[in-house]
């Protein structure tokens, strides 16, 4: 089935500072919606309003034209933070566990980390444990994955297979990816944002960029 | 059910050692000074109990995330920490009764 997540009407504000004012973004199963912005232009935020974790009067979040706050704590939707966020206490394997995800089908993507199993996420490396949690959180039941920055701390040929991951996901799910590597995006995006003083603005090619200042 | 439980005992296991310190050096006092000074140890260990949960809050935020992913919410993590704790800190207060 063809799930269809639309948000609009999102309104942030910081003290004075208005961060985001008129956002509009779709995505649905099947595709992969790219979003970019400057340092400070509000994609992290717009991703935790989705969540419900920053919370704002104004948004509007719905999955095929219904309207709820609980997508995320329903699992509909599930989010991949900017920064490690499974407890380093926890064994890789409890990690699966709780996620309900096979590790067999782990190795398929990332052979060479089939050592990590039995190891607790506190003995591997940054990039490691990275790799680990964009696994679990794109192959999760889910309909919609957020995912704020999946490529930075990972090496390019991890990255080659976190696309891989990703374009095999996408046919069960929709995937909203946030990060500064647009090249990265481009290439895997099949509709493209770039949020600029707090709207949001369709890219349809690359000099688009350029011509709303985010590239040279 | 059991999902949301198994989540909030490995999030309680996170703070365990931190409010298990509390609450042994809680006991200490009891059993030097007698039980005349438990109600301000008690409230000592609450106050103290909660600082440990305002300060996971706040340097590991991050990790709250894993278990909101999961469908724990942060108000079941939190009440389910402070009555494992509460129960820790009254059967090792019987223990510590016994030993007196």
């Amino acid at each position: 089935m063809s799930n269809i997540l639309e948000v609009d009407s999102v309104m942030v504000q910081f003290r004075n500072h208005r961060v985001l004012s008129d956002v509009f973004l779709k995505c649905q199963t099947g595709e992969v919606v790219g979003l970019l912005g400057r340092n400070g232009s509000g994609k992290s935020t717009l991703l935790k309003v989705m969540i419900g974790e920053v919370s704002t009067n104004n948004k509007s979040i719905r999955i095929n034209g219904i309207s709820s706050s609980d997508y995320f704590k329903s699992g509909k939707i599930r989010f991949l933070p900017q920064h490690n966020f499974i407890p380093k206490s926890l064994s890789v394997k409890k990690a699966f566990s709780f996620f309900e995800s096979d590790f067999d089908d782990f190795t398929k993507f990332f052979p060479e980390l089939s050592h990590i199993y039995s190891m607790r996420l506190v003995n591997l490396s940054g990039g490691e444990r990275r790799i680990v949690e964009i696994f679990l959180i794109l192959t999760s039941q889910s309909l919609f994955c957020l995912l704020d920055e999946p490529f930075s701390h990972v090496m390019p040929v991890h990255i080659e297979k976190i696309k891989e991951l990703i374009t095999h996901e996408k046919a069960k799910k929709g995937i909203i990816i946030v990060d500064h590597m647009y090249n990265h995006i481009l290439e895997e995006s099949n509709r493209l944002y770039l949020i600029l003083s707090g709207k949001s603005h369709l890219v349809k090619q690359k000099s688009d960029l350029k011509l709303f200042g985010y590239i040279n | 059910m059991l999902k949301i439980l198994k989540l909030c005992f490995a999030f309680y296991r996170t703070i365990f050692v931190a409010n298990l310190a509390v609450t042994l050096g809680a006991l200490y006092l009891i059993l030097n000074n007698g039980l005349s000074i438990f109600t301000v140890v008690f409230w000592f260990k609450i106050l103290v109990s909660g600082f440990t949960l305002f300060a996971h809050h706040t340097y590991k935020k991050n990790e709250y995330f894993f278990y909101l992913n999961l469908g724990a919410t942060k108000k079941q993590l939190w009440i389910f920490s402070a009555v494992s704790d509460l129960l820790v800190f009254f059967l090792l207060f019987i223990v510590t009764l016994k030993i007196r």
